[in-house]
């Protein structure tokens, strides 16, 4: 990756950050730094795992069908089935790995390519989660499973807590581990990689797997923000997602991309949401503007790559 | 008659520091074929890209039959006539052949395409030069040969007098190779001037009726192929005495390192040998190098120093046993190009710098720096993407990952593929490294010289079956070469020696 690359998303994202602040007051209040991080909690967990797909040169579209899903297994079992909430939420989180498994199998057992394998499973998540709650939503989620959303822990709102906890994470997988290393060399070059020795199955069947949990566990973040498991939530999600990693300079080829490049673009996709929402823009026209984001990303990128060619 | 093209003080920079072209003359005759050879970076690339139009030169003139004309574009040099054939080819599979040689040039009438005037006009150009290519057939159902043809023809529909090939030879095989040569001597005798580019000396010899070779930019030799020789070419082309191009290592073998056991073919390789392979394409060369390491499904066996390794399980058995592949198309699968050298050479052999989940980046790097010295990788350091290199560095990079990963049963396929001299006696020379240590080498090559230059026994496949393995020093290129195409020994009169039989060892 270019330096020029790297260094893009972070400068958009302070001129983007400057911009607001100086056109908007509420902007750059403390309460609405915090209010954007409860509120894309769900975007930057998300988008770890669909940086670890992507960089192993696949991708999942089923991520806001899984949110809904974990969500709605996760509520559905506390409220109705009186479990317990840990137990609920580490069910919810299962739910979204074997969601991820199965995609990970149709990629890797039967050759689907994972755009079809994901989509596949974007109606089947959606399915599921509508049949387990028969189309409505499931209210009254105990206080225990909010708190896990709306807490502070000395102080600090606990998403970020958790979306730092995760980021770091991950970075230390992609960097410090021998499966962060393979699923790069897959990303840039399966059949190298292959004839390297690498496992390249079964790393491709954790990356899915991995970005089922991190659905899923997004999934429970806007369930116990809301209180409840909602069935037709999250729709549309993967594509905020997958924006905010190729905004963040990863390549829908694989083998590249970073996770400092995704929290990047997960703040330039939060952050502009937000201020555009606060400087008045309808918000029709947003959609529009995150369009514009995503294309101006590729674009940037291409030329990049002309240019380092040449 | 007046040549072709003229090129007189052809110069070309790249910024200020990097003069790709030196003044250099050229010329390209009427009905003559020219092998133009160098080392890489030598400037062969610049002066086709020049000839081409694809980036005119800085200074210079430019004479086409004599008149003074200019190729600063690629249009103009096409309107003239030159045109080149890459070494990948350019052509869209899903498409008729009929489709592919007309296209950009489709003959149209109202403005819509005339699928039968293309047809018509296909089939003149690959009748006209008895090519036996069905225009209607998918470029797709087509072997590399007949691609290799199709391609050709496409050219000469665009009325080529002059034909640049570029490593025309690299997908081919031996028969294909000798079909394709008397394809270019019938061009030449109507009077194409053809330029003809490859690392393959023997191909060069055979076809060509002058030599220009480039280093450093400059033009450096020239002479008419009947009045030059093999070590000539290769000292014009380094600059410096080759004493022994192929410094195969006088190595004593050891005990018995190897034992393969497969279908059709049954072999012992002892400690310290190199055993080539050789084959005509789809004789089963490199099938026998996968199976080897565990890629393709196999009822055989393989056991190394004794231990029985299980085929056919994946790559990663094999690996563990010793076992390492330079495969046969670097960019396809063996690296990965946009990945830093450091992530390329070690991958193979992460356990041997992280016993456990953890990989640390100081081991990591040093480990590779150490590959990077011992095999004189020309790099700033370890963190340079493998795509910036030459292709001989890359190879060296794929060669370091085996050395990294300690493998003592190295399998190469096509090693000195599209690499430049002076890597390929590099190359050479790690082989006679490892081999002295006791490690064993298994050649797969379709250069003759480079598999009698290298191998201590060279082992000779025909229709998939091993069908003998001869001495270094019972053989000569004209009876391996007579083993690969028939199967059989030269016929014992056409031979001074007595035939020397060693089936299986």
């Amino acid at each position: 990756m270019t330096l020029a690359k790297r260094l893009l998303p972070a400068v958009s994202l302070i001129l983007l950050f400057l911009f607001f602040a100086s056109q908007s007051a509420p902007f750059r209040s403390m309460d609405n730094i915090t209010n954007i991080v409860g509120q894309n909690a769900w975007l930057l967990i998300a988008s770890m795992g669909m940086t670890i797909v992507i960089l192993g040169g696949g991708i999942d579209l089923s991520v806001g069908s899984v949110m809904a899903f974990s969500g709605v297994v996760s509520v559905h079992l506390m409220v109705n089935m009186k479990v317990p909430v840990p137990l609920a939420m580490l069910a919810g989180l299962a739910a979204g790995g074997v969601a991820g498994a199965i995609n990970g199998l149709l990629v890797t057992k039967l050759r689907i390519p994972a755009f079809i394998a994901t989509l596949g499973m974007l109606l089947i998540a959606r399915g599921a989660a509508l049949s387990l709650s028969k189309g409505v939503t499931v209210d009254g989620a105990p206080e225990a499973f909010m708190q896990f959303a709306g807490g502070k822990f000395f102080n600090i709102p606990t998403p970020l807590i958790m979306t730092i906890a995760i980021a770091g994470l991950v970075a230390l997988a992609m960097h410090f581990t021998k499966f962060g290393r393979y699923v790069q060399a897959i990303g840039s070059n399966a059949e190298a990689a292959r004839v390297s020795g690498v496992p390249v199955h079964k790393t491709l069947l954790w990356t899915y797997i991995l970005g089922g949990i991190f659905a899923g566990f997004a999934g429970l973040v806007e369930a116990a923000r809301q209180g409840s498991g909602n069935p037709t939530s999250a729709e549309g999600y993967e594509l905020d997602v997958v924006t905010a990693v190729v905004v963040g300079g990863a390549s829908l080829s694989g083998g590249e991309g970073r996770v400092s490049g995704t929290i990047l673009g997960v703040l330039l996709v939060a952050f502009l949401r937000n201020g555009l929402n606060l400087i008045g823009v309808e918000p029709f026209l947003q959609k529009a503007y995150i369009g514009a984001l995503i294309l101006a990303a590729v674009a940037f990128d291409q030329w990049a790559r002309r240019k380092s060619a040449a | 008659m007046a040549d072709w093209l003229t090129l007189k003080g052809i110069e070309k920079s790249f910024g200020s520091a990097v003069k790709a072209l030196k003044g250099v003359d050229f010329r390209i005759g009427q009905g003559e074929i020219i092998a133009l050879l160098g080392e890489n970076g030598a400037g062969k690339s610049t002066l086709l890209k020049a000839i081409t139009g694809l980036q005119p030169p800085d200074t210079g003139d430019v004479g086409w039959l004599g008149e003074t004309v200019s190729l600063s574009t690629p249009a103009k040099a096409a309107a003239l006539g030159i045109q080149m054939v890459y070494q990948e080819l350019n052509l869209s599979p899903h498409l008729s052949v009929a489709a592919n040689i007309c296209l950009g040039n489709e003959p149209t009438r109202f403005g819509i395409i005339d699928h039968k005037a293309i047809y018509q006009r296909a089939k003149e150009v690959l009748d006209a030069h008895g090519f036996a290519i069905d225009p209607a057939a998918m470029v797709d159902s087509l072997g590399p040969a007949q691609r290799q043809l199709v391609e050709i023809a496409k050219a000469l529909a665009r009325d080529a007098k002059v034909l640049l090939l570029d490593e025309p030879t690299s997908s081919l095989g031996e028969q294909d190779i000798l079909s394709l040569f008397e394809t270019l001597r019938d061009l030449r005798a109507k009077g194409l001037g053809i330029v003809y580019v490859s690392h393959r000396l023997p191909e060069c010899f055979a076809i060509s009726d002058r030599f220009v070779i480039l280093r450093d930019g400059e033009l450096v030799y020239e002479a008419d192929t009947a009045d030059t020789d093999t070590s000539k070419v290769v000292k014009a082309m380094v600059g410096r005495d080759l004493k022994d191009f192929y410094p195969r290592a006088a190595i004593e073998p050891g005990a018995v390192k190897v034992a393969v056991d497969l279908p059709g073919f049954k072999l012992d390789i002892h400690e310290g040998e190199v055993i080539g392979i050789a084959g005509l394409t789809g004789s089963g060369r490199s099938r026998t190098l996968r199976t080897l390491f565990g890629l393709e499904p196999s009822t055989g066996t393989l056991t190394i120093d004794g231990k029985s390794v299980p085929l056919g399980k994946g790559p990663h058995i094999c690996i563990d046993a010793g076992v390492g592949l330079l495969t046969e198309d670097r960019k396809k699968t063996g690296l990965a190009i946009a990945l830093p050298i450091r992530h390329n050479t070690t991958l193979a052999g992460l356990d041997k710098i992280a016993p456990g989940p953890w990989l640390l980046h100081g081991p990591d790097k040093a480990a590779t720096q150490k590959q990077i010295t011992a095999l004189a990788v020309k790099t700033p350091s370890t963190e340079n993407a493998v795509g910036n290199l030459s292709g001989g560095n890359q190879q060296k990079v794929v060669l370091g990952r085996w050395l990294h990963a300690e493998s003592t049963v190295l399998l190469f396929d096509e090693p000195t593929r599209g690499v430049d001299v002076g890597s390929k006696v590099e190359i050479y020379e790690r082989m006679n490294d490892v081999t002295r240590k006791g490690s064993v080498v298994v050649l797969v090559s379709s250069e003759i010289p480079e598999l009698l230059g290298m191998s201590d026994r060279i082992a000779i496949l025909f229709h998939g079956k091993l069908v003998t393995v001869i001495n270094r020093a019972d053989t000569s290129p004209e009876r391996v070469l007579h083993w690969m195409m028939t199967g059989r020994d030269i016929a014992p009169t056409e031979t001074a020696d007595p035939p020397h039989q060693e089936a299986n060892s």
